[in-house]
């Protein structure tokens, strides 16, 4: 199975700046490459914080539509992705408020044989050493239902994303000292919650 | 259980250098920490591994035809503007006159009620949906959440 490449935007001839000064000036080919360039870093980032790929891919969708609509207010010099991401984060934010509860969907659910419906699995690998690594991985995913929200987002971007400090704190419109703090506490939370597999995997 | 450091090190200082986001000379204070002290060196290697297995969980990623297309979007937000505002300024413009002609004019308490009726009944009921959002949003469970 192919696994998919990490989210970092492909690189292109025409610069970012060029594609979203064209975008905003109502080009339709501009706007693609840009959605097609983000939209699946887009996509994943909803469904590690909601779990389900359906509304991940409406999210996406609509975070690539309200990004356009309100191209005039975004600085062309910035990148995309940090305001992106703010308005998928944004967007789960809203969807959780409107049905009243949390309800995230587990992102290690299995299919009806038993395979894992949201996760490649990695074939590649040494069967024997990622055995261990594979259950820590599916527990995790299992445990990023326990967390809060905030401790789950953070976690996220720093971890699954492998956004920078300085742009969890743009993302998430927090001051770059709370990101260290807030971080660690998740991290703490998910170590309890994981302890036995860490142990595990120590030995 | 997890070993706990006994000398009271700060744990958030390790999670940053984990990262490393750690300016020079904090990320030398941890990393001498690191050598001495064997609880804090298994907390290092326990987050290590979660945010290896982090990184190396790959998602499935949708295929290109399950995008749906994306709508051509045009300039329009003039337009569209001052669409919004000649039509309120309409709307406030014959509905004051309107109701001053009516209120001058009629006499029959049913006319009023028939005229006035649904309006009236349709500013209610926005006043209440209005009261409920206000009300919710006092118990917002996401309150705390910056945005």
């Amino acid at each position: 199975m192919i696994l998919a490449e990490p989210t970092a935007p492909p690189a292109s001839h025409e610069s970012e700046f060029e594609l979203v000064s064209r975008a905003r000036l109502g080009d339709g080919d501009a706007q693609t490459e840009l959605a097609e360039r983000h939209r699946q870093a887009l996509f994943f980032l909803a469904l590690q914080l909601m779990g389900n790929r359906d509304d991940a891919m409406d999210v996406a969708q609509e975070a690539l539509l309200r990004f356009f609509n309100t191209l005039h207010r975004f600085d062309c010099r910035r990148p995309v992705r940090p305001w992106l991401f703010q308005i998928v984060r944004n967007r789960v934010v809203d969807l959780y408020r409107r049905r009243k509860v949390r309800r995230h969907d587990s992102l290690d659910e299995t299919d009806h044989e038993g395979n894992p419906q949201h996760v490649l699995v990695d074939e590649t690998v040494d069967p024997e050493r990622d055995a261990s690594q594979a259950q820590l991985r599916k527990r995790m995913l299992a445990a990023l239902d326990e967390l809060s929200h905030i401790q789950r987002e953070i976690l996220v971007l720093r971890d699954y994303q492998d956004l920078s400090y300085s742009e969890i704190a743009e993302t998430l419109n927090i001051p770059l000292g709370t990101v260290m703090s807030r971080l660690h506490g998740a991290r703490k939370r998910l170590r309890q919650t994981l302890q036995s597999d860490l142990q595990s995997l120590a030995h | 259980m997890a070993q706990k450091c006994k000398c009271d090190f700060d744990e958030e200082l390790i999670s940053g250098y984990l990262d490393g986001a750690l300016p020079q000379m904090q990320a030398q204070k941890v990393r001498l920490r690191l050598e001495d002290c064997s609880a804090c060196r298994n907390l290092f290697n326990e987050l290590s591994a979660l945010r290896e297995a982090a990184q190396t969980t790959r998602f499935v990623p949708p295929a290109d035809d399950e995008w749906p297309e994306l709508p051509k979007t045009r300039p329009s937000r003039f337009s569209r503007s001052l669409g919004w505002v000649v039509m309120i300024a309409w709307l406030m413009v014959v509905s004051v006159f309107a109701l001053w002609r009516f209120l001058t004019s009629a006499g029959d308490p049913l006319e009023v009620f028939l005229v006035l009726g649904l309006p009236g009944s349709i500013l209610l009921l926005f006043l209440s949906v209005l009261s409920d959002r206000l009300r919710e949003l006092k118990t917002d469970r996401y309150r705390g959440v910056h945005r």
